[in-house]
């Protein structure tokens, strides 16, 4: 695959979650989007993408895990 | 005529009698003696008109004879010169209110009827001459209208006026009268088209409901009407004014502004995509109803904030208001809408009358616009408008040519009128009651806004057409309508809402998300279900299901499903062929509030066990399943419906959200394993029945041609369902042959036809004609030829080609872009622009939008995105990435790999990839799987597998690097088969070694270039071996004929009769020209599925020969 087309210079990301729980990585440094904030895990793409495959469990979305009555 | 006759009278007469003797040269004249049967002539007509001129010192037209030619017609004339009706043509603003009525005779929908609620009571005798007074005075109240189309006003003419006692009687039931009195037909030949009914409710006051239609009538002349009929009442004198001269009120010259009208709308969008809930009817009636708001104080303070700071006209604002709550609540971006302009002149500023032309205000408001932005535009467009008024309507629209539906009116389907009538009452005597508009039960337009000041507050209207809006919905978009103008005014320098993404502030965590007003598909079916329960919902060969058919199955299978332990969430696969009954399990899983994961069960069993296992919950199969992994839980279609085994499920359906996952779809994984997209129920909502381009109607019937473990797929299943239209089911053989595609959509009346563009391309080279009556044909998957496509708009084209563009991760559909003689024009087409409720941006290296024309990766986000990869944070976490662009928070884009350029128009040009992935005839394939399959072979060392363009398609090209045991190509090829899908397969070439680059990877270009360019048959050894020996003998010049065809098809130099077209690399579509080139030639339809029976030369032959001995048969038995 073709890597990242976002900051390609940086190598440094943080781990990003959304209000619905959604995780993405983004480049420091970069501003990051409304709506979203960096969880205080840092480092290579690999490192965050790793971090998120051991945290992001639960793939719904936490506005359908309400409607279904979870939390 | 009356005998009574003064002296001046008498004189009159004994001079026109001389003078009629005189020219004549006749004794004596009567009443009854004709001029001209008298022996008069033209010559002697005029004349004598002369003379009359001067004998009654006034200017009578010269034909005044022919007009009157019996003595006592000329007499009754020239005593009272007046005629009893005067006929002239319809002015333009009238000709349109009365084609709409000969469109819906007697329609109430051009009545205004007012309601007036007094204190205390009205003397009727008084109103009633009141009523008939302002009639005598003002000629627009005695008009009436006559076929074909003439405007007569009569002299005299009394208003009806009734009177009610309703003492007692239940307001409900009043109302009821009045509205039925309001809605009564006026016969419009019969003046005056106004009339009154008094209302007698005994101390709780009298009521007056005045009716009059609008061909008479407009906002203005009703307060005239009000005003003249209160002075009337109390017996007072309405002033008369003197009839103004003719001021020079032409404001630019007709010819400069029809030129004007037709510059600012070039290009325009022909209809406005409004989210209505009802699937469009093929013939809209008038029926309609209003939806009624009060705005809020807040709302009007930060209104008239910004009308000051900009300098906006009330009604200016309300414009604004408007568009941004259409661009809200549509996504459309450039729209026309539908203003009233008075047309009415200074001299007739007192005239009760229809002086109101609808003027088309065509506003664009790019991306990131404010309502700043938009209230600039307002202004200068307005001002514009109303410089260049007085084209009539109908030439506005006449000049912009032929286009848009032709179901919908031609430009405008949605307008916005403005009244101030806050000091608007009627004064009888000492009571006073203001004016209330009642709803008509009609509707103008598919959508008019009706804002109306009143004394102490501003009330909207939403008139809507039943037919499109049920009553919530409407209630729906006027609130969402109205709530997006009042954060428009609140935050003007903040960029206007777009649908699906709701304003930061109004989101917060604690909110679940909505993702605009769309109805989740189990929901939007039930709707078409409870609408139309016997229309036909799906037809495959001669079985046909009911929409309530298809609903009770279901609901059985649903109801089985949940008896089976499964539960909202879970997914089911279905490895099932196109067929009712994949369309039953679908829907049924839907109902059970579960996810479907369609496979194809002709895909090679290791890649569908690959695809089931650790997705799916259950399987749900049918007939002879493929295998399955033995874990998993496999339930038979026959089972759950045998209705007697299950019980009722009062669960079911089960309630899902736009959140919920609604399929689940497997793409080519470049690690080998598959990934699998989840896809929630917003992102087929927001797509079907009725996105922007590509809306499907209940009258349609849709062809179900394509696999249904794709993408194209969903739109046709779920966008003719979902419309409440009829999906008609394809066999695979009613697609192997261009000719027998024309065959099923004729027999079938296919309306609506989606195709992978490899199928549509062969279609054009060889039964262009085919999609002649198809209303909407739909393509993608592929890069379009442009040629073909111009050679398609010249044969008899479907009255609509769209070509849409959209990765399984954004709901099948991102962008789309209809193609059009124009749109092929300027070089390659375009994928066009996001479909409703999506967005797309080419995105740079640094993450910026790149200039238009530059070339960047194109990241797509909005309503369609997909939920992630099943199963894969890591891989949903790199693909789905935070939108630093959407005014959603939170929200997120897809990297689509795709390379594009941005069009000045919004437009994006597809470029290539950036990474392996390619198409292969409409399939999204991996070239990192095909390697890792490869590699799995006994044998392999490496692999490295290209793709290469060719005439159709691309072509897949694998090198392989082995030890002593490694296979021949052929037999390689085989084991690949158990592996891979028969796209997957490339043609294979074993090598020594890989030619490796500087950083010892491998050199892939060098590797590329040094490989033939004739692609080696991956075939038997057998016909590789014999490549050099001579084929035997042809039998005949018509299997010589055959031999070239075939051989030209496969790009090959010499055949045998046992070859195999498959083994040499022949598919599907390949098959499907060469037969084509076989029926072109010999003029014989040789049966695709036959042929694939037994693809070999000898095959195609005898074929040929039998075909053509039948058609001999036939013709001379």
């Amino acid at each position: 695959m073709n890597e990242l087309s976002i900051n390609a210079e940086s190598d440094q990301y943080d781990v990003v979650v959304n209000d619905e729980e959604q995780y993405s990585v983004w480049a420091m440094g970069r501003t990051v989007p409304a709506g979203w904030r960096a969880i205080g895990v840092a480092g290579t793409r690999a490192t965050c993408l790793a971090y998120i495959g051991r945290t992001w469990r639960d793939m719904r979305p936490r506005s359908l895990r309400m409607a279904m009555g979870e939390h | 005529m009356s005998e009574y006759r003064d002296s001046a009278a008498d004189g009159l007469h004994e001079a026109v009698a001389g003078l009629w003797c005189a020219v004549l040269g006749v004794d004596d004249v009567d009443a009854a003696d004709d001029f001209f049967l008298e022996g008069g002539d033209s010559a002697l007509a005029v004349e004598t008109a002369i003379s009359l001129r001067s004998i009654t010192a006034t200017e009578l037209e010269l034909d005044v004879l022919y007009q009157y030619p019996e003595f006592g017609q000329l007499m009754a004339f020239l005593t009272d010169p007046r005629p009893d009706r005067e006929e002239r043509p319809l002015s333009p603003a009238e000709e349109r209110l009365w084609f709409a009525e000969r469109l819906h005779p007697g329609s109430p929908q051009y009545h205004i009827a007012a309601l007036y609620r007094f204190p205390g009571r009205i003397d009727v005798p008084r109103l009633r001459s009141a009523l008939d007074a302002v009639v005598a005075r003002h000629d627009g109240l005695r008009r009436g209208f006559e076929l074909p189309g003439r405007a007569v006003t009569a002299t005299t003419a009394s208003v009806s006026c009734r009177w009610l006692d309703a003492r007692g009687l239940p307001m409900a039931d009043v109302r009821e009268l009045i509205d039925q009195h309001a809605r009564q037909p006026f016969d419009l030949a019969q003046p005056p088209l106004l009339r009154a009914l008094a209302v007698d409710r005994g101390d709780e006051g009298d009521l007056l409901l005045l009716t009059v239609h609008h061909l008479v009538c407009d906002g203005a002349s009703l307060a005239i009407l009000e005003d003249e009929l209160g002075r009337r009442y109390a017996g007072a004198e309405v002033p008369t004014t003197e009839a103004l001269p003719v001021a020079a009120t032409r404001l630019v010259d007709h010819e400069q502004a029809r030129a004007y009208w037709r510059r600012v709308l070039a290009g325009c969008p022909r209809g406005i995509a409004l989210p209505h809930d009802f699937p469009r009817p093929a013939v809209l009636d008038s029926v309609g109803d209003v939806h009624t708001l009060v705005c809020t104080e807040d709302m009007l303070a930060d209104m008239r904030g910004l009308a000051t700071q900009e300098r906006l006209s009330p009604f200016m604002a309300w414009i604004v208001a408007y568009a941004a709550g259409l661009v809200a609540q549509t996504g459309q971006r450039d729209m026309v809408l539908g203003i009233a302009v008075s047309s009415r002149t200074a001299e007739r500023r007192d005239e009760i009358g229809m002086f109101v032309d609808p003027v088309p205000l065509r506003l664009v408001v790019p991306d990131g616009s404010t309502a700043r932005d938009l209230a600039r535009q307002v202004r200068r467009a307005t001002a514009e408008a109303l410089a260049h008024r007085g084209v009539p309507y109908q030439t506005i629209v006449e000049d912009l040519g032929p286009g848009g539906d032709p179901a919908r009116a031609p430009l405008v389907q949605a307008g916005l009128t403005y009244l101030d009538a806050s000091d608007r009452v009627l004064r009888l005597d000492t009571q006073e009651a203001a004016r209330e508009l009642l709803p008509t039960g009609t509707s103008k337009y598919e959508l008019l806004w009706s804002v109306t000041r009143q004394a102490h507050r501003t009330i909207t209207e939403f008139e809507y057409l039943g037919a499109l809006f049920s009553e919530e919905k409407a209630a729906d978009v006027h609130g969402g309508l109205l709530a997006a103008a009042r954060a428009a005014f609140a935050r003007p320098d903040a960029p206007l809402r777009v649908p699906g993404r709701p304003h930061t502030a109004a989101r917060r965590a604690e909110s679940p998300v909505t993702a605009g007003a769309w109805r989740p598909l189990p929901e939007l079916i039930r709707l078409r279900v409870a609408q139309r329960p016997d229309a036909p919902a799906v037809r495959h060969r001669d079985v046909e299901l009911s929409y309530r058919q298809l609903d009770e199955r279901a609901c059985a299978i649903a109801a089985g499903l949940r008896a089976a332990g499964l539960r909202r969430g879970d997914v089911v696969a279905v490895p099932m062929p196109r067929g009712i009954d994949a369309i039953s399990a679908y829907l049924g899983i839907f109902y059970a509030g579960c996810a479907y994961l369609p496979l194809d069960p002709d895909q090679p069993a290791e890649r569908i066990h690959a695809a089931v296992r650790g997705v799916a919950d259950a399987a749900l199969v049918t007939g002879t399943p493929p295998s399955l992994p033995f874990e998993l839980n496999v339930l038979t279609l026959s089972d759950l419906l045998d209705g007697g085994r299950v019980p009722v499920d009062p669960e079911v359906p089960v309630r899902v959200i736009g959140e919920d996952a609604a399929y689940l779809m497997s793409t080519s994984g470049s690690t080998g394993r598959p990934k699998t997209v989840v896809v929630p129920h917003r992102g087929i909502s927001r797509l079907v029945p009725d996105a922007d381009g590509i809306a499907y109607r209940s009258d349609d019937r849709v062809s179900h041609l394509c696999n249904p473990a794709f993408d194209a797929a969903i739109l046709e299943i779920w966008g003719s369902l979902g419309a409440g239209a009829v999906l008609v089911i394809g066999d695979k053989s009613d697609v192997l042959s261009p000719a027998r595609l024309r065959a099923f959509l004729d027999q079938q009346r296919i309306s609506v036809l989606g195709l992978p563009t490899a199928l549509l391309h062969t279609v054009i080279d060889f039964a262009p004609e085919a999609l002649r009556g198809v209303r909407l044909a739909i393509f993608g998957g592929e890069k379009a030829d442009e040629q073909r496509l111009a050679r398609l708009l010249a044969h008899q084209p479907p009255a609509r080609v769209v070509n849409v563009y959209g990765p399984t991760e954004n709901t099948t559909v991102s962008t789309l872009q209809r193609v059009t003689r124009s749109a092929l024009d300027p070089g390659p087409l375009p994928i066009g622009r996001p479909v409703s409720g999506s967005t797309a941006y080419a995105l740079g290296p640094d993450g910026e939008p790149v200039r238009p024309g530059a070339e960047g990766e194109l990241y797509v986000g909005g309503a369609g995105l997909a939920l992630g990869y099943h199963g894969n944070p890591e891989l949903t976490a790199a693909s789905f990435v935070p939108d630093p662009f959407g005014q959603v928070a939170g929200g997120r884009l897809y990297r689509t790999g795709d390379r594009v350029r941005p069009l000045l128009d919004g437009s994006f040009l597809f470029v290539g990839r950036t990474d392996d992935q390619v198409k292969v005839r409409g399939f999204r394939v991996e070239l990192g799987e095909i390697e890792h399959a490869l590699r799995l072979l006994p044998g392999v060392t490496d692999a490295v597998v290209f793709s290469r363009a060719t005439p159709d398609s691309v072509e897949l090209l694998a090198c392989v690097t082995g030890g002593e045991d490694l296979a021949d190509s052929a037999r390689l090829a085989e084991d690949l088969r158990e592996r891979l899908p028969h796209y997957m397969i490339p043609a294979i070439i074993r090598t020594d070694r890989f030619p490796l680059n500087a950083n010892g990877k491998v050199d892939r270009a060098e590797l590329l270039a040094g490989l033939p360019q004739e692609l080696p048959r991956r075939s038997d050894s057998a016909v590789d071996n014999a490549a050099d020996t001579l084929p035997d003998e042809p039998a005949d010049p018509m299997a010589e004929a055959v031999t070239g065809l075939w051989c030209e098809s496969l790009g090959m130099a010499v055949a045998r009769p046992d070859d195999n077209f498959v083994a040499l690399g022949g598919h599907s579509i390949k098959a499907l020209k060469l037969l084509a080139r076989v029926d072109e030639t010999f003029g014989v339809a040789v049966d695709l599925a036959d042929f694939m029976a037994e693809p070999t030369l000898r095959g195609l032959v005898t074929a040929i020969v039998r075909e053509h001995e039948d058609a001999l048969s036939h013709t001379t038995g």
